[in-house]
């Protein structure tokens, strides 16, 4: 027994081992799954949506600008058989859920998450007057109405449109020990980068205004240029940053802001004539003007660290006339504001 | 939840219902497969012939009493290893023992009696002399015992048949080639039963014994005899072990799960039991024996891949040697009666599948056997043998519905399933195809939406596979994934368009070969020189075939037919042995009755307007074969011997039955491969000399030419056909075949035996297989070297061992053996990237392989009980054997195409792109560079090209215990 033993443990030794299969790519585990679900919930609650609306739902708005309204009112006027109105206050309630949409494991062990929003809720518009389209076989006063005729209610009016909107961001993580990668072991995951904004599409990124370029201008003269698509020279707000590296900016120092690709680039670019923009900072909501003069923003000393600014593109339609949805486009950009030495 | 087929359930049960009916209710007898014992009793010390000599096989009632010259002859003894006794009036007996009765060969046992004038009771005992030269024989047999299955390192017949000189076994497709011939041109008889699938003739998914119950495999390289029919190039026969005298045992487990890697831990676990000895009383005898086996990884590949096998295998043998003369004085009545049952699963691995196996196709092979044989000897010079059974095995392929498999936690399967000890598959869609009852898919209130058809038949159902992933009414799917698969990015490259990331693989097939049978045949042996033979053989099939290659389309390409096809056989033989020349000489007729129409224009395919088709009943097609060996033994130890006949064989069966579609959907598909039903029986012609030489006691050498004519091979063609051509098949190919095989061996004596065996060969014809033309505009005119053509091939076995006599403790019972395979190359076709030939048809080689593995094997005495432990090493040295290369550069992990970074565009991919996949994103900026691009797709397609398909496995090492008593 003991020498076929140490005859069977003398050929092995000359034999050796067999080939083993190239190295397996790493593979999503659970304990991963959980891991990494834990590194991005302590990111989700400072990128998740948060802006002036959840705070004043009905802020009464100038948001228009009065180069358009002339337009408008005659565009109106002009289309009768539209429940249409033209709104004095715009305001917007709406819950956010978010989740771990998709996370692609890579064979260099890291992971990719996005990170998806989902915001439902209403926005409540008030006017002073509404032009309503009657339902057919509506009686008022003993008069029978027949389709598509209308009628002008000259009292305020408040008119609701559905709000249906995701925002997608995607976090970056590697596994850490202590300070250092270690992709064995997996103790812990850490978000190392993150989107250049947070991309939000109401109803549906087909639908929704196409943001194509933006800049920050700083009284100092400094451009900080944002583009969706990225260019050889330029970063993209899809592109992902660590955040140690976010643009910093001080509190105090007045920032332009400048939405008009032309003004941008120098280039022929479309013109949004149907869109009204805002700026969000600091849960106050700002008219921003897209063409000449520019909106001016500073941040306050109460801004400092980590800070998202929201630049949102609405389409005018459902804020003037009957429509199912809300439908605007956001980049909810993230910085740091720090104080100067 | 049901499987597969309840017909084809049914009839397991039949067989299994008929084998125990058997079983218990029949008086039972011995042996199948049948030698003689020939030979002449002497008086030592005149030399002149012994009279009246009686002539015993032990542990039988066989027995013959030596004539006035002193000359016996016994029949009908089963093939195994016997103690042969003598004893005469005057003389000393003696016995001769481990006499070895080869399968329709003469043992020649003679005798050398001492005169006495003292009655000795006690018969001298004299180990026989195994002899290498098989006097008898007129072709090319090669036998292997279960000794030497137990001595040399092979775990399954496929391996042991492939070590015989002239057989090439390919690895990478499972097949096993005799003397160049087309892999389905092997008969594969078990106890003279053919247990091949005649649908597509191959012997993978053919149901094996178990290792246990192999008592001895023939292997005939040449011609044949006139009783060997459906064989072109070769016969291999297995002859089953039977119950002995005493009750034994034996119970056996392999692993290799000891290690602690992949390099060497495949999961393998293979578990083999068996048991036989005398029930209820001496003459009634049993063998049962069982395999189970498990392992993770079952593909022929370079390092182990995800690829897992489960087998099970039972079967048993009961015969009962009645008592002489139940009819007649002194006569013989055997009643053998077996049964076999066999499940085999294994998943399909490849490249393209690795990182979505799930989407895979898997495989199982359900057979069932049951036979009932009778022999019977009315007296000394007549046998009578007849036989009857019936043979099932059914392939499903599929991918598995792992959905299902979760859920199946009750009853048998669920408990297997929970413990690890067997994973019942269940295939996507087997439910829907041959369970198709209201009950099977719970409908909802919304019963209009419902997918389910009650009580559909299976070939409907089969044909609207697309209905049974359709979303039901209530939400739910039936199978969500059942659908056509993509290549998309969810793989560690992040790179689409090369492996298949999504669905399932797009067949579903299942197959049945049911026959039942019913042969006979009468050997008479009117002197001592002739010994005639003549019989028959009926066989009444039932083929069935429903596949569906489009299992989401509407209208699908598939197969759905099902044949009653018969054939019939007749033979007549003569086995003259004049002591210096041995002729056996015969004929043979084969019938075959396609019982089907075919088109006897197949230009007019009645697709068309006006044209009318022209289906006809296919003929009878009848042939007769005629065979003549002669063998002239210059010396008791030396011989010449040649052979030359007329082989036939019918083609397989789905040759003739494939897509035998109406004309109209005929002629509204392109691109179909259709059966002929009236297809003739391949034939060859075949040749050979040999010369066999006992050179000493141990050492034996033999030499054979041969050369083989083929003709009729089945192949295909296009056909003109309007509106649409098609092809067909046509007994239309054919091949040559020529080469020579030696074999230098030596017996097992002062501890060590060797055999070396080398193989000529040049195969060369028109087509490979039956579908090498397919799509070819301009069929090739001229012999090319065919796929199997391998040049020189050799093999070699070493082995040490030793006895209970031997004198160094540590080693005794000790056995180490080595055996080695070398190939010089099969052929390729050269291409060029596009895939346009750069050469003529297998013009080009591939790199020989050559592979050796080992076995340790030492035997412990504990009383009656016998520890056995071995070790195997299966390709010792860890060679790297290329099986399979591309034709564009001859390598195995290199297809030729290069990849420049021009080929794409500046344009990078970045978050929100379809494109985009941080695994391309190197740096993980959320951007996808050209450089990026490139370099990804490079790293993916040479890991999608790189297959470890294209190796043979590397090192493997599986240890072994077995207990026997």
């Amino acid at each position: 027994m003991l020498g076929a033993i140490v005859l069977a443990a003398g050929i092995w030794s000359l034999a050796g081992c067999g080939r083993n299969p190239p190295a397996a790519f790493w593979t999503w585990s659970a304990d991963d799954s959980t891991r990494v679900h834990a590194a991005v919930n302590t990111w989700e609650a400072k990128l998740m949506s948060d802006f002036a609306d959840l705070a004043d739902s009905s802020d009464i708005i100038n948001y228009i600008p009065d180069t358009t309204k002339k337009a408008l009112r005659q565009t109106l006027r002009e289309n009768r058989y539209k429940h249409r109105w033209f709104p004095k206050t715009f305001g917007r309630v709406f819950s956010v859920d978010s989740m771990v949409d998709s996370a692609w494991t890579t064979k260099d062990t890291t992971v990719e998450v996005r990170l998806r929003e989902f915001l439902t809720g209403v926005t409540t518009i008030t006017t002073d007057s509404a032009t309503l389209l009657r339902n057919p076989d509506t009686v008022i006063g003993g008069m029978h109405f027949q389709v598509y005729d209308t009628f002008f209610s000259p009292q305020e009016t408040t008119v609701t449109v559905n709000i249906t909107a995701t925002c997608d961001r995607e976090l970056f993580l590697v596994p850490m020990a202590g300070d250092s990668i270690d992709k064995v072991h997996r103790t812990d995951w850490v978000v190392k980068r993150i989107s250049g904004a947070g991309r939000y599409y109401c109803p549906d990124q087909a639908t929704a205004p196409y943001i194509g370029i933006m800049q920050f201008v700083t009284s100092t003269g400094r451009r900080d240029t944002f583009m969706l698509r990225p260019d050889t020279i330029h970063m993209g707000v899809q592109r992902l940053y660590s955040p140690d590296s976010l643009l910093t900016y001080t509190p105090g120092d007045t920032i332009q802001v400048v939405m008009s690709p032309t003004a941008i680039m120098g280039l022929l670019w479309w013109d949004p004539p149907d869109i009204v923009a805002f700026l969000h900072i600091g849960h106050v909501r700002r008219n921003l003007t897209i063409l000449q003069p520019y909106t001016k923003f500073a941040f306050t000393a109460a801004d400092t660290g980590m800070k998202q600014v929201y630049i949102e593109l609405v389409k005018r339609d459902p804020l003037t006339q009957n429509a199912d949805n809300f439908i605007s486009s956001m980049w909810a950009i993230p910085m740091k504001v720090v104080a100067a030495r | 939840m049901r499987s597969q087929n309840s017909k084809g359930e049914g009839r397991s049960r039949l067989v299994l219902a008929c084998a125990f009916a058997l079983f218990f209710s029949c008086s039972l007898l011995r042996a199948s497969e049948m030698g003689r014992i020939t030979g002449h009793v002497v008086d030592q010390s005149t030399g002149q012939g012994v009279v009246g000599a009686a002539v015993e096989v032990e542990g039988s009632d066989l027995g013959a009493t030596t004539d006035e010259y002193g000359r016996y002859s016994i029949l009908s003894v089963p093939a195994g290893t016997w103690n042969i006794t003598v004893s005469a009036v005057g003389f000393a007996g003696e016995t001769r023992t481990e006499v070895l009765v080869m399968a329709d060969q003469a043992a020649a046992v003679d005798f050398r009696l001492k005169s006495t004038v003292i009655q000795i009771n006690e018969a001298v005992e004299v180990k026989a002399e195994r002899p290498m030269v098989i006097r008898s024989a007129v072709q090319t047999t090669r036998v292997m015992t279960s000794q030497e299955f137990a001595r040399l390192p092979v775990t399954a017949l496929s391996a042991m048949v492939g070590l015989q000189a002239g057989v090439q076994t390919n690895a990478a497709r499972g097949w096993t080639h005799i003397r160049g011939g087309r892999y389905n041109d092997v008969s594969y008889l078990i106890d003279g039963v053919s247990a091949k699938d005649m649908l597509v003739g191959t012997l993978w998914s053919s149901p094996k014994p178990t290792t246990e119950n192999i008592q001895e495999v023939e292997v005939i390289t040449g011609s044949f005899d006139a009783e060997y029919g459906e064989a072109m190039s070769g016969v291999i026969q297995t002859i089953t072990k039977e119950g002995g005298e005493h009750t034994s045992g034996k119970l056996r487990y392999t692993t290799d799960e000891m290690f602690p890697n992949k390099d060497l831990n495949y999961g393998y676990n293979f578990v083999q039991a068996s048991l036989g000895g005398p029930l209820v009383f001496k003459p009634l005898r049993y063998f049962v024996s069982g395999e189970y086996l498990r392992t993770a990884c079952n593909a022929q590949s370079l390092y182990q891949v995800n690829a897992p096998r489960s087998e099970y295998t039972l079967e048993g043998k009961v015969n009962y040697s009645l008592p002489r003369g139940v009819f007649v004085k002194n006569d013989n009545l055997k009643l053998i009666v077996d049964a076999h049952t066999s499940d085999y699963e294994w998943q399909a691995w490849s490249n393209g599948f690795k990182y979505h196996q799930t989407g895979e196709f898997a495989n199982r092979v359900r057979s069932n056997k049951g036979n009932f044989r009778l022999n019977y000897l009315p007296g000394s010079s007549t046998l009578i043998e007849l036989a009857t059974g019936i043979f099932d095995t059914r392939l499903l392929r599929s991918p598995q519905d792992y959905q299902a498999e979760r859920e199946d936690t009750l009853g048998t399967s669920g408990f297997l399933r929970k413990n690890g000890l067997w994973d019942k598959y269940i295939f996507k869609s087997e439910q829907w195809v041959f369970d198709n009852r209201e009950d099977s898919y719970p409908t909802t209130a919304h019963g209009k939406d419902t997918v389910i058809h009650s009580h559909m038949p299976t070939d409907v159902a089969v044909l609207r596979l697309y209905e049974s992933y359709r979303q039901r009414a209530d939400g739910s799917k039936v199978n969500d994934n059942w659908l056509q698969n993509y290549a998309l990015y969810a793989n560690p490259y992040g790179v689409a368009s090369l492996f298949i990331t999504e669905g399932d693989d797009r067949i579903f097939h299942f197959r049945e070969t049911y026959d039942r049978y019913a042969k006979g045949s009468v050997t008479i042996t009117p002197n001592k020189i002739h010994e005639l033979k003549t019989g028959f053989d009926l066989t009444w099939y039932d083929m069935k075939e429903y596949t569906n290659s489009l299992p989401w389309d509407p209208n699908p390409f598939y197969e759905n037919y099902n044949y009653q096809p018969f054939t019939a056989s007749a033979y007549l033989q003569d086995k003259a042995d004049f002591e210096d020349l041995v002729i056996r000489a015969g004929v043979r007729m084969d019938l075959l009755n396609s019982r089907a129409k075919y088109r006897v224009f197949p230009e007019s395919v009645g697709g068309s307007p006006g044209v009318r088709d022209s289906m006809q009943e296919s003929s009878l097609k009848l042939r007769f074969a005629p065979r003549l060996g002669l063998s002239y033994p210059v010396t008791d130890r030396i011989k010449f011997r040649f052979s030359y006949g007329h082989f036939y064989r019918d083609p397989d069966f789905s040759d003739l039955y494939t897509s035998q579609l109406p004309a109209e959907e005929l002629a509204r598909r392109g691109n179909l491969i259709v059966g002929n039903p009236n297809l003739a029986p391949e034939k060859t012609i075949g040749y050979e000399m040999g010369f066999d030489a006992q050179l000493s006691d141990v050492f034996e050498f033999d030499l054979t030419g041969f050369y083989k004519d083929v003709y009729d091979l089945s192949g295909v063609r296009a056909v003109p056909a309007l509106p649409q051509s098609y092809t067909l098949y046509y007994n239309i190919e054919y091949a040559r075949i020529k080469g020579f095989e030696a074999t230098m061996a030596k017996a097992l004596a002062k501890y060590w035996s060797a055999k070396l065996s080398y193989t000529f060969s040049i195969a060369k014809g028109t087509a490979s297989t039956a579908t090498d033309q397919y799509m070819t505009t301009n069929p090739v005119q001229v012999d090319f070297f065919l796929d199997q053509d391998e040049r020189h091939e050799v093999s070699a076995d070493i082995g040490f061992s030793t006895d209970r006599s031997f004198s160094l403790g540590v080693l005794r019972e000790f056995d180490a053996s080595i055996v080695a395979r070398y190939g010089s190359g099969l052929p390729y076709t050269p291409t060029n990237i596009r895939g346009e030939r750069t050469g003529p048809d297998n013009s080009a080689r591939m790199p020989p392989t050559f592979e050796m593995d080992g076995r340790l094997s030492k035997v412990i005495r504990l009383g009656k009980i016998n520890l056995n432990i071995t070790c195997d090493i299966f390709n010792l040295l860890n060679t790297e054997e290329v099986t399979n290369v591309y034709q564009a550069t001859g390598k195995p992990d290199f297809n030729g195409t290069i990849i420049t970074l021009a080929q794409f565009s500046s344009t990078g991919y970045q978050i929100g792109d379809p494109a985009y996949h941080p695994a391309r994103d190197y740096n993980h900026d959320g951007f996808v560079t050209r450089q990026e691009k490139y370099d990804s797709y490079l790293a993916a397609y040479s890991n999608y090209v790189n297959t470890p398909l294209n190796y043979g496995p590397s090192r493997k090492i599986q240890f072994g215990l077995s207990i026997g008593f």
